[in-house]
């Protein structure tokens, strides 16, 4: 067993190669590599997260891009990886994935404050997109969150995907960062639920 | 205890010798003719990456042939995810660090020390691709470019932290027969020279996640101040390889101080 997964994880490396090989030749002259602003899960969300009843809401009052330059994600093979041009509703639409994960995201401005909800601000405060064997994402989002009385949440929190760089196509890079948002959301979902969950 | 900081600084000259009539014959020395040259240049500032990297070691021979390049490459990347994993600490010690905005105050402190330069206006960033800074060329309305390219990494070793300031200075007219791109190619550029500014601990640990730690120690504390001091060197660094005479050329050619830090 031990040998035949040793042999599939050599085949691995020789089409990677083979697919990096041409992708660079072939995409040499051709067109920056985008990312669509719309958020797609791409991979199970855990266990865990999806018992949580979607009784948890929270109502997103600033969502902020705090970022310098807002439309590059990344450098690969001497191209730019360009951003989305809103970058807000990309955000928004990563933020939607926490429905997944048992927490109701509501976005507006704070304008009939409601005793007991969940408040919060989002920034996005880094996404950038590097690749050389393997393909690594970064995303970090600023949370601050509180609920009258209540803890406050008030933390950068990270989501990393990195993975096999097959072919430096541009599915790939889309795949990879959305991965590394969805890690983002496994990390928020429980604590703000928890601040939902706090009587 | 106090705490000591030593820099080591390192200029690296360009080893290309330029055809082109601007160049000196050496690419890293501002000839007499460019800087006679009137007009305005824009400065544009890339700092082609969002975080703290850290260099990938030396690839590994496996022996020739598809095997030895499969294993090569198998290692390569587990050393890449092991680096990525590594790193992450500082990483997140550094969050919300601005160096961009370092780089950006770095470079127009410099230019404003360089008359002969006429910097017109300092942009910022990401973009360090051939085509991107060739429609920056065409785009700047001025008949010369000054690119300044940053990076900033930990070496393999993780003791060492490094910070390079890439200058070249390239010309908006087209070249005949040639790609846009070909602009900024070595031979045809009017200026080219890094600067190279580090700061070692002092005491560094064989284990690279120990030497991380200590950059990551107290929010980064250690790690904002490299950069800080970094950035800070290069606002008198660059000013002084823009400004060295033609009839001064060896100077320039390799300078080192030694760096330590003491630990507490």
């Amino acid at each position: 067993m031990s040998l035949e997964r040793n042999w599939r994880h050599s085949l691995q490396i020789v089409f990677a190669l083979v697919g990096l090989t041409l992708s660079v030749t072939c995409f040499a002259g051709s067109k920056p590599f985008a990312v669509s602003e719309t958020y797609v899960e791409r991979a199970d969300v855990s266990g865990n997260l999806k018992k949580m009843q979607s009784t948890c809401s929270v109502q997103f009052t600033d969502i902020i891009d705090a970022r310098r330059s807002k439309d590059m994600l990344g450098m690969m093979y001497n191209k730019p990886v360009h951003g989305p041009t809103d970058s807000i509703a990309w955000l928004k639409s990563a933020l939607g994935g926490l429905g997944a994960r048992g927490v109701t995201p509501v976005f507006g401005p704070d304008s009939a404050p409601s005793t007991g909800a969940v408040k919060a601000q989002a920034s996005l405060m880094l996404v950038w997109i590097s690749a050389g064997m393997n393909m690594v994402a970064n995303v970090v989002v600023h949370i601050h969150a509180h609920r009258n009385g209540q803890p406050d949440i008030d933390k950068d929190f990270r989501g990393t995907e990195s993975q096999m760089n097959w072919a430096g196509a541009n599915g790939e890079i889309q795949a990879t960062v959305d991965k590394a948002y969805g890690k983002l959301l496994d990390q928020i979902a429980p604590e703000l639920f928890k601040l939902c969950s706090n009587a | 205890m106090k705490r000591y900081f030593y820099f080591l600084f390192v200029f690296f000259a360009a080893n290309s010798v330029s055809s082109a009539s601007w160049a000196s014959g050496k690419l890293y020395i501002a000839s007499d003719q460019l800087r006679a040259m009137s007009g305005d240049r824009i400065v544009d500032v890339i700092v082609p990456q969002a975080e703290i990297s850290v260099e990938a070691p030396p690839q590994v021979y496996a022996g020739g042939g598809i095997l030895g390049a499969v294993i090569a490459s198998s290692i390569q990347s587990s050393r890449e995810k092991n680096g990525e994993a590594r790193i992450l600490p500082l990483r997140n010690a550094l969050t919300g660090f601005d160096v961009d905005g370092l780089a950006l105050d770095a470079t127009k402190a410099a230019v404003a020390n360089v008359p002969w330069l006429h910097a017109k206006s300092v942009a910022f960033g990401k973009d360090s691709s051939l085509v991107g800074e060739s429609t920056l060329l065409d785009t700047n309305g001025t008949d010369q470019t000054m690119f300044v390219t940053y990076s900033y990494s930990l070496e393999p070793s993780c003791a060492t932290l490094k910070i390079s300031a890439t200058v070249a200075i390239a010309n908006k007219a087209a070249i005949a027969d040639e790609k846009p791109v070909k602009r900024l190619s070595a031979d045809n550029l009017a200026y080219s020279q890094t600067i190279t500014y580090t700061v070692s601990l002092n005491t560094p640990s064989k284990q690279r996640e120990e030497n991380v730690a200590q950059w990551s120690s107290d929010n980064g504390k250690f790690a904002r101040k490299a950069l800080t001091a970094g950035f800070e060197a290069l606002k008198t660094l660059l000013p002084k390889a823009l400004s060295t005479p033609e009839s001064d050329a060896k100077s320039v050619k390799h300078v080192v101080f030694d760096g330590q830090v003491l630990n507490p």
